[in-house]
């Protein structure tokens, strides 16, 4: 399905025919109006050796760490929650509920399924910090091994719960902590985050301001 | 859980005065009724909610097997001066719809 008006214009660059001119023909800049056409150098985007393509991808967000977001798909919708950072490699988003007030995990969450209030937490860089270990493979579902017919016979009945591991637990608390406490310094933030974001009768979406 | 959707109305599909085209649907948004204010609700995701008589399972974790369905679909464009505006389906949408809810979801967000 092509549609059109929400997509992008891609006839934005009209290309710019690279005019090449005989080395013996080129003249000084002055002498432009002349027969010699005017040599166009082609313009070059942003091309930065240094950066590798997975690198270049990824734009940074607009959004402030510390940024209430609401998330508006997956089971916690409706939920408002703190921006921390944005993720290096995927792009997504990492968000905490903080886990005690609304019980949203430190959590990736991709940009587009989220509204951006203009709310923010005060949450400097020098006091909160995520263990530099929290990335996209840390929160990467483990590939189960294949069952094969000898494992099946073997395991019966019981089956692994999915339990949060402890080191898991234990993340959050730290991070939840230092969110936590800049909650606490304005007021209403922490009933307003364990409250859930929903429209009314009334409320238009695209006259709102979030 | 609380309504994350806008809400808005199937009226019928794209059409001369004596031929449909039912492969996009127009749809009436509640409280929109300028083309300025459509801009908002291009590219959302729609969707149309329905029950059937069989119980069909559902996409949600450990949820039961449902009688509740959906055709999914998107916001293409907007469609004449009065805020209403035309959205392609997965499956065209049934006649049946007309005249009935659609909810138009808050996302793909771009605020």
């Amino acid at each position: 399905m092509v549609f059109r008006e929400c997509s992008c214009s891609f006839n934005a660059h009209a290309s710019k025919k690279q005019q090449m001119s005989l080395p013996e023909s080129r003249t000084e800049k002055g002498d432009q109006n002349e027969q010699t056409p005017f040599f166009k150098k082609k313009k070059k985007k942003n091309s930065d050796p240094a950066k590798s393509f997975s690198e270049k991808k990824r734009d940074s967000c607009s959004l402030e760490s510390g940024q209430i977001l609401i998330l508006l798909t997956g089971r916690h919708r409706g939920k408002r929650v703190v921006f921390i950072k944005q993720m290096r490699q995927s792009g997504l988003l990492l968000i905490t509920g903080p886990y005690s007030l609304n019980g949203v995990p430190l959590r990736r969450v991709h940009q587009k399924t989220t509204i951006t209030t203009t709310t923010s937490l005060p949450l400097s860089t020098e006091d909160f910090q995520v263990p530099p270990f929290v990335d996209d493979s840390y929160f990467c579902t483990k590939k189960k091994p294949k069952a094969t017919l000898e494992s099946v016979l073997e395991d019966v009945g019981d089956k692994e719960k999915d339990e949060v591991s402890e080191e898991r637990k234990s993340l959050q608390r730290k991070v939840d902590e230092a969110v936590l406490d800049s909650i606490k310094r304005i007021p209403y933030m922490g009933d307003y985050l364990s409250q859930k974001f929903s429209l009314s009768k009334g409320q238009m979406p695209h006259k709102m301001n979030f | 859980m609380g309504r994350l959707y806008a809400k808005g109305i199937f009226t019928g599909y794209t059409r001369g005065l004596r031929n449909q085209h039912e492969k996009t649907a127009l749809i009436k948004l509640e409280g929109v009724n300028n083309k300025e204010d459509t801009a908002f609700y291009l590219g959302k995701r729609v969707a149309y909610v329905y029950k059937a008589k069989v119980k069909t399972r559902c996409t949600a974790p450990g949820a039961a097997a449902d009688r509740t369905r959906v055709i999914w679909g998107k916001i293409c464009r907007s469609h004449g001066n009065s805020g209403s505006v035309r959205a392609k389906f997965a499956k065209n949408l049934p006649p049946k719809a007309m005249g009935h809810r659609v909810r138009v979801m808050l996302y793909p967000s771009s605020i």
